[in-house]
């Protein structure tokens, strides 16, 4: 006997929807509460929220060029090599002081001799 | 609104007997939380058997009773049945186009279908069988219910919402196309396809 497949279905359903798993009944009980409540489903807006602050904080900081003078970690670094190139410069003119005295000492040895 | 407000509001006694398309139909409800309660079940198979997810059928489902109780608390019991399922409706349909994009934009996250077969196996075993069965029948009815679960999921989206309106809830033709937000005609027509789907894909098993 060929049973009437639509109220064979209808069973097959109301006995899927007996079944519910219980996980899935507590869920749909505290979604039935927040509901009730007016607590607005709101994680997806949140996660949204994050993630569009989180790009335009990132795509600020991309686009803002760095100004190299008001870096202050940077100051003591330049500092230090000012300092240095002073010291070069220093060393410098000092091995061009002693080359001088040494040529106006080589020049009046060679005059003393010529003489 | 307050728990208690929306209570207070909703908790009267309501006329037993409503008349439906000429036909008097008892409600199982007199106040919006006791509605929920009703509708939560049913509602959560209908988006898992429609998104094959089921956390976002948890989703789905929460959001459309939060919308219901949020703009239509205060409408005539009657109606609320059929406004739900609208609203379901449009949340799985806002679903469809979600994951539309979300699948062309991240190919490679394509979420996992979860197999309507696996939640009823798994369901029925945990569940509690009716009395009046024995362990054979039970057996029969769980891999009825299985297949056929399989295949509503396989329908397409309007014949789905069709058959399942109709079958399931045990709407009128002119309450599903209230819910569907189409022409009666379209509900006959869609819900007739899915019928005729359903019947040459499990006639073996509906078969004596």
């Amino acid at each position: 006997m060929t049973k009437k497949p639509n109220s064979e279905f209808a069973d097959d359903l109301q006995f899927l929807e007996e079944n519910t798993q219980a996980t899935d009944i507590f869920r749909l009980a505290r979604s039935r509460k927040f509901a009730l409540e007016q607590k607005s489903p709101s994680y997806r807006s949140i996660k949204w929220l994050t993630a569009g602050a989180f790009s335009t904080i990132l795509a600020f900081s991309l686009m803002v060029p760095y100004d190299t003078d008001s870096l202050s970690t940077d100051n003591s670094i330049d500092k230090a090599l000012h300092a240095q190139s002073d010291s070069d410069e220093t060393v410098e003119e000092l091995y061009e002081e002693d080359f001088y005295y040494w040529l106006d000492i080589y020049q009046t040895e060679l005059l003393v001799s010529n003489d | 609104m307050s728990l208690a407000h929306i209570k207070a509001k909703h908790n009267k006694p309501l006329v037993e007997d409503c008349q439906s398309d000429t036909t008097v139909v008892t409600l199982e409800y007199n106040s919006i939380d006791q509605f929920l309660k009703y509708i939560e079940r049913r509602a959560f198979h209908m988006a898992r058997l429609s998104t094959r997810s089921l956390d976002d059928a948890h989703d789905i489902v929460q959001e459309s009773m939060y919308k219901l109780v949020e703009k239509y608390a205060d409408k005539d019991h009657r109606a609320w049945k059929p406004l739900f399922y609208r609203i379901l409706n449009s949340k799985i349909t806002d679903y469809y186009r979600r994951n539309t994009v979300k699948d062309r934009l991240f190919p490679w996250k394509k979420s996992d279908i979860e197999d309507a077969q696996d939640y009823c196996n798994t369901a029925v075993e945990q569940g509690i069988a009716r009395s009046s069965e024995e362990p054979d029948a039970m057996m029969i009815r769980k891999q009825n219910t299985a297949k056929l679960a399989s295949q509503i999921q396989g329908l397409a989206g309007r014949q789905k919402q069709a058959f399942i309106l109709r079958t399931w809830e045990g709407l009128s033709t002119r309450e599903t196309a209230k819910a569907m937000g189409c022409s009666e005609g379209s509900v006959k027509t869609h819900y007739s396809r899915a019928m005729n789907r359903l019947r040459s894909a499990l006639k073996e098993d509906y078969n004596d």
